[in-house]
């Protein structure tokens, strides 16, 4: 394609660069702020008031002291555990219900589309979904954290109309050779969607990352918190002594800020790593997702 | 495959809405069978459910059963344990009564959630350490809601140890009851005064010297203390504390200097007023605006936590600040000297109108401060065995082990004194000292038993922070500190209700006030609002509570 | 007549279709025990739950609980935070990942496209107790917020202690959270924009501008409606987890939102029914939102949910 470009075009496209680029630089800094934080030295940084570019001295104590704690490497595993288990279930079960509202000559479609849009809308509130997680022997243990949260109705109705987009001869095919549902499922349709798959993982995978209400309130035992609650755990070691509201109530060392941002670190940069690898299907994977319901 | 396994996940839950029902109906007869028993046992002799009499009974206890424990784990243990029950404390508690227990904690700062929900689908752990004054409607209502069992017959029957305790201290003993005389919690109680004054205010020693100035009294002298570090020491935000903690908000001396309070307090006339809508309110309101504005307290107030206010009492933005001895005061000296050898904090009174007069009012716990203490729920089957397990923590090797640990580990007696090891003190492992106290004991915090002073004794271990005690207990307070109180079951929801709009509505006011936000002018239309919301009923309440804990 | 034929209908369907709906089945059941179950659990909004009672058991109280809310001093400015924060964020959260879409979509240098994408996505990752954390230290007197205020001839000032300014905090944070991660949507849409359209806009002689009107937008028009259409259903559901990491009582003025106040009431103040009375409050407003949006954009544009 050659196109003459005007030098409104031009101007236009310098501007836009730079434009982009100050979202980048406002995108980053302060993650390039906590990241530098976390290598610096904690009583410089105490003293430091305004912008932080590099790092201020260098000390890996804070990583040392974070890794020393019992908890993270549990943190991880648990996260870990939830996060593939999660991720496995969430897409199978997705996928499934999406194969179902895609196909065409199903009577019950309609209604059963209607009953899971309503739920995007409505809910029972906290309290009453807790109560159910209880009924169902789901609280203190990490299924408690996998099971209820399988399908997510946004994530479903995204891979509903990927699928519907997908050419129905290939099915059809399918159909005239014999193959059953769960065939067509597995065997035609999932490679057929590897992009939106890689999408579906990574909202999953992040929501699962990133989540700590529910467990924060539904794990019971130590050994069984996933990452994010220890993670808040540590940021919010201010509030704690409230509790304890004695004489000598809280540390005689004070946590320094490094280990905050330390901890951050440590909680964040896996999921980061994931991205990268994912990223190539990423734009391909929306576009089919770009939904209409 | 799908299909079977969905099968047996509608079986599972069909189950368990079905012994959910069974459990709660079975709870209930639980509870009033146990106490018939109870009864019965009393009248026979001293049989118990084992089969040991009460004069043979001695630890270990001699059972495979384990118990459920839950409680929030304090954030000195967390660091190096995932669990109490791993600590060589718990070990040892374990080993010593012979009791397994399971423990389970709650996220920090998310206990009140947990709570909440493990209340709201009653199915509970057979013990639960919390506030338990903070149950919404007080205790007498977690008693009639089926949540906990009273314990009047256990202790009879069960727990020699702390009825010896309370039968020596009747004091005691009125304020871990309810009105209607329902022990509900094997309590924490502070072994002595002078653990009841734990909050105060601190200033910069090293800079009152440097500027020739004492340590201040009066409003008018911290006021000319305050100026003077910021314009001569260069402090931007002179006094700061944590705002968002709700206990040293609670607890300003500021408020105190104006004999009021920011909450109920008891009045000199004998009855419970909230302190909030009084003149003195206002006046201490106007004070803290003016310094407000001159730049005197921390602008950034409303949202300030521990990270920032110990960056500025550390590193030279702030002179005074106001918190605990130990895990304020000693924390900031320590880590402060690292850097200013000279840094130095020392207590300040609870300040006066007047110089000279002895303060009126300021910060002071009940010996039964609501914190730590321990109920048996009605999910509980082995009531005998948790009580026994509790019990214990009052005997006289159960107060050893909890203020001390394990003796020839943690401490050793020197002359009849318990002195802590050099394990403890200089942790080979670099602990801080608060950690590995916490290892071995709950001296340093709390929980079902008697607190020893001998513990702060050595755990204060400079010089300003061992007289901080002293130096802010020098105050009428006792005379002003509402006894352990609580509505009764019909009263409590209303006063929840009253209480947390007018709550809400104060503290919003309130800093609004402070920066200025509103004109002072405004009070009397302020104190107006808080009366529309029900001001006078919820005193009402709150006089009547007293009355009835008088009589108890 | 008809009921039989709708009933003969379905039986006829099950039958053809029986695979089908037994493949189904484990996320019909999901959504029966995970999403309705709790929604009949919210009849406890209409009574005096008691954990011991049960939530059949616990005695009835009509519509106590939804009085008292409405009656509360604080229900009108709940109600009018909630909506305002809702609305705020709906017109300037809601262009933005379309405008840096649109932005993206402009760029020729695929290295430089790819990169910031990848850039603005990460906020996304963070998670939201870390990015509050981060607010409140940016917005102090000394924070960097700032610090370049005053490089700008401004004062300092304690931001997040500012009723005024709560809003243009949650919402611009909120902005720089999402706005990389919400646009992958529209920049999928707009990479299925058929280049033959532009061609021939171009032969027509449109500009730029011209393309982004009469091509570029009315291409992704779908995506934007049914989007716009999905945020309001959900405008009174703002979470209450930032809200309750970022408020002080020097801002419930304008930041206390009903969420907030639901969580405060069913889980710190254990009045659980009142506290579902109020959340059911909120999802039926939601309800009444999103019924209404969806029939307008059906008359307007033709493009709806269902």
């Amino acid at each position: 394609m050659k196109i003459k470009r005007s030098k409104g075009e031009i101007i236009f496209s310098g501007f836009n660069y730079i434009l982009l680029t100050c979202i980048m630089i406002i995108c980053l800094y302060p993650v390039w702020y906590v990241v530098v934080a976390s290598i610096s030295n904690s009583s410089l940084l105490t003293q430091h008031s305004g912008i932080l570019l590099a790092p201020l001295g260098f000390s890996l104590d804070s990583y040392r002291k974070v890794f020393k704690n019992p908890m993270i490497l549990r943190g991880y595993v648990n996260t870990l555990f939830i996060l593939v288990t999660g991720v496995f279930l969430d897409i199978i079960m997705t996928s499934i219900g999406a194969y179902f509202l895609s196909r065409k000559g199903v009577l019950l479609k309609k209604p059963i589309m209607m009953m899971i849009l309503f739920t995007m809308f409505f809910s029972g509130g906290m309290i009453p979904f807790y109560l159910t997680l209880k009924d169902l022997h789901m609280t203190n243990t990490l299924w408690g954290l996998v099971i209820p949260f399988m399908v997510n109705t946004y994530n479903l109705i995204i891979l509903k109309t990927s699928f519907q987009s997908l050419p129905e001869s290939l099915t059809e095919a399918a159909e005239i050779d014999g193959a059953g549902h769960l065939r067509i499922l597995f065997f035609i349709i999932l490679p057929l969607s590897k992009a939106i798959i890689a999408v579906m993982v990574l909202y999953y995978g992040v929501g699962i990352w990133n989540g700590w209400f529910w467990a924060s309130t539904i794990i019971r035992k130590r050994e069984l918190y996933p990452l994010q609650v220890i993670l808040r755990e540590i940021l919010m070691q201010n509030d704690v002594g409230a509790m304890a509201a004695g004489v000598s109530a809280a540390d005689q060392e004070s946590v320094g800020m490094t280990i905050k941002y330390a901890t951050i670190v440590v909680a964040t940069v896996p999921i980061l790593c994931v991205y990268p690898f994912l990223q190539k299907y990423f734009t391909k994977g929306v576009l089919i997702g770009a939904v209409k319901a | 495959m799908v299909k079977r396994k969905l099968l047996a996940l509608m079986t599972v839950a069909t189950i368990v809405i079905l012994s959910l029902v069974g459990c709660s109906s079975s709870g209930g007869s639980n509870s009033s069978s146990s106490k018939d028993t109870a009864k019965n046992t009393q009248g026979e002799g001293t049989e118990t459910s084992e089969g040991v009499t009460e004069v043979e009974f001695s630890y270990p206890m001699n059972t495979d059963k384990t118990l459920t424990y839950w409680g929030t784990l304090n954030q000195n243990v967390s660091p190096n344990f995932s669990n109490l029950g791993e600590t060589p404390f718990a070990k040892a508690w374990m080993e010593q009564t012979g009791v397994q227990i399971e423990f389970q904690h709650p996220p920090a700062g998310q206990d009140q959630e947990q709570f909440s929900l493990l209340l709201a689908d009653g199915n509970l752990p057979d013990m639960m350490e919390y506030p338990w004054m903070n149950y919404p409607g007080g205790p007498e209502k977690a008693i009639s809601d089926n949540a906990i069992i009273p314990l009047n017959d256990v202790f009879e029957q069960y727990c020699p140890n702390l009825m010896a305790y309370l039968k020596a201290n009747p004091d005691i003993d009125k304020m871990i009851k309810t009105d209607e005389g329902h022990y509900y919690v094997f309590p924490f109680i502070r072994g002595d005064q002078v653990l009841c004054n734990t909050i105060g205010l601190m200033v910069r020693e090293d800079w009152l010297k440097d500027l020739n100035l004492e340590v201040p009294t009066t409003i008018d002298e911290w006021h000319t203390v305050l100026t003077r570090f910021k314009e001569e020491k260069g402090a931007t935000s002179p006094f700061s504390y944590e705002y968002t903690m709700g206990v040293l908000t609670e607890e300003n001396p500021f408020t105190y200097a104006f004999n009021t309070s920011k909450n109920f307090y008891l009045n000199s006339d004998g009855t419970i007023h909230f302190g909030a809508v009084e003149p003195g309110y206002k006046d201490f309101l106007a004070t803290f605006a003016q310094w407000y504005k001159e730049g005197l307290i921390d602008q950034d107030l409303a949202t300030l936590a521990l990270d920032q206010v110990s960056a500025k009492m550390t590193n030279g933005s702030a002179g005074a600040s106001i918190g605990w001895a130990g895990s304020r005061m000693g924390v900031w000296i320590n880590a402060a000297q690292a850097t200013d050898p000279n840094y130095m904090l020392v207590a300040a009174p609870y300040p006066t109108l007047n110089k000279g007069d002895k303060p009126e009012m300021g910060q002071i716990e009940n010996r039964y401060p609501n914190q730590g203490g321990v109920a048996i729920t009605t999910s509980c089957d082995d009531v005998e065995i948790a009580a026994r397990l509790l019990d214990y923590d009052y005997s006289e090797a159960g107060h050893m082990l909890f203020n001390f640990g394990i003796e020839g580990e943690s401490y050793t007696m020197v002359d009849g004194y318990p002195t802590y090891t050099s394990q403890v003190l200089n942790n080979p492992d670099g602990w801080p000292l608060a950690q590995s106290l916490s290892a071995y004991i709950r001296g340093n915090y709390n929980g079902p038993f008697v607190q020893d002073k001998r513990y702060l004794e050595q755990y204060y271990m400079i010089a300003s922070q061992k007289v901080s005690n002293q130096i802010w207990g020098a105050t009428n307070a006792a005379a002003h500190k509402i006894p352990p109180i609580s509505p009764n079951s019909e009263e409590s929801q209303e006063i929840s209700f009253i209480m947390n709009e007018i709550n809400t509505y104060r503290d919003e006011m309130t800093l609004k006030f402070i920066f200025g936000d509103e004109s002072l002018d405004k009070f009397d239309d302020y104190v107006s609002t808080i009366e529309s919301m029900g001001l006078d009923r919820a005193l009402e309440i709150q006089n009547a509570s007293l009355a009835r804990y008088k009589s108890r | 007549m008809k009921p039989k034929g709708l009933l003969y209908r379905i039986k006829k369907d099950m039958r053809k279709n029986y695979s089908l709906y037994l493949l189904v089945l484990p996320v019909f059941i999901f959504y029966l025990l995970f999403k309705y179950k709790p929604m009949y659990g919210a009849i406890i909004a209409f009574k005096r739950y008691t954990p011991t009672l049960g939530i059949e058991g616990s005695p009835w109280v009509g519509l106590e609980n939804f009085i008292r809310f409405f009656n509360s001093v604080y229900f009108k400015r709940l109600l009018k935070n909630t909506l305002l924060l809702s609305v705020y964020s709906l017109i300037f959260g809601f262009p933005a990942p379309i405008i840096l879409a649109l932005l993206l979509n402009e760029v020729r240098n695929n290295k430089f496209k790819k990169l910031t994408q990848t850039v603005t996505y990460l906020p996304h990752f963070i998670s939201l107790i870390v990015v509050t954390g981060m607010i409140v230290n940016f917005t102090m007197t000394t924070g960097v917020i700032n610090d370049i205020i005053v490089f700008f001839g401004g004062e300092r000032s304690p931001l997040l202690q500012n009723p005024h300014l709560y809003r243009t905090i949650y919402i611009i944070s909120d902005i720089w959270q999402e706005v990389g991660w919400g646009s992958i949507i529209y920049l999928a849409a707009l990479s299925g924009v058929d280049s033959q359209l532009y061609e021939a806009a171009m032969t027509d002689g449109a500009g730029k501008f011209k393309q982004l009107i009469y091509v570029t937008l009315p291409s992704i028009m779908p995506t934007i409606i049914v989007m716009l259409i999905l945020k309001i259903g959900s405008l009174m559901s703002i979470g209450y987890e930032k809200t309750i990491l970022l408020y002080n009582p020097s801002t419930y003025e304008t930041a206390d939102i009903i969420s907030s106040y639901v969580y405060r009431i069913g889980l710190l103040e254990q009045n659980w029914s009142y506290s579902t009375a109020i959340g059911l409050f909120n999802s039926v407003i939601n309800l009444i939102l999103l019924t209404i949006t969806n029939k307008l954009s059906k008359r307007l544009s033709e493009t709806s949910l269902w």
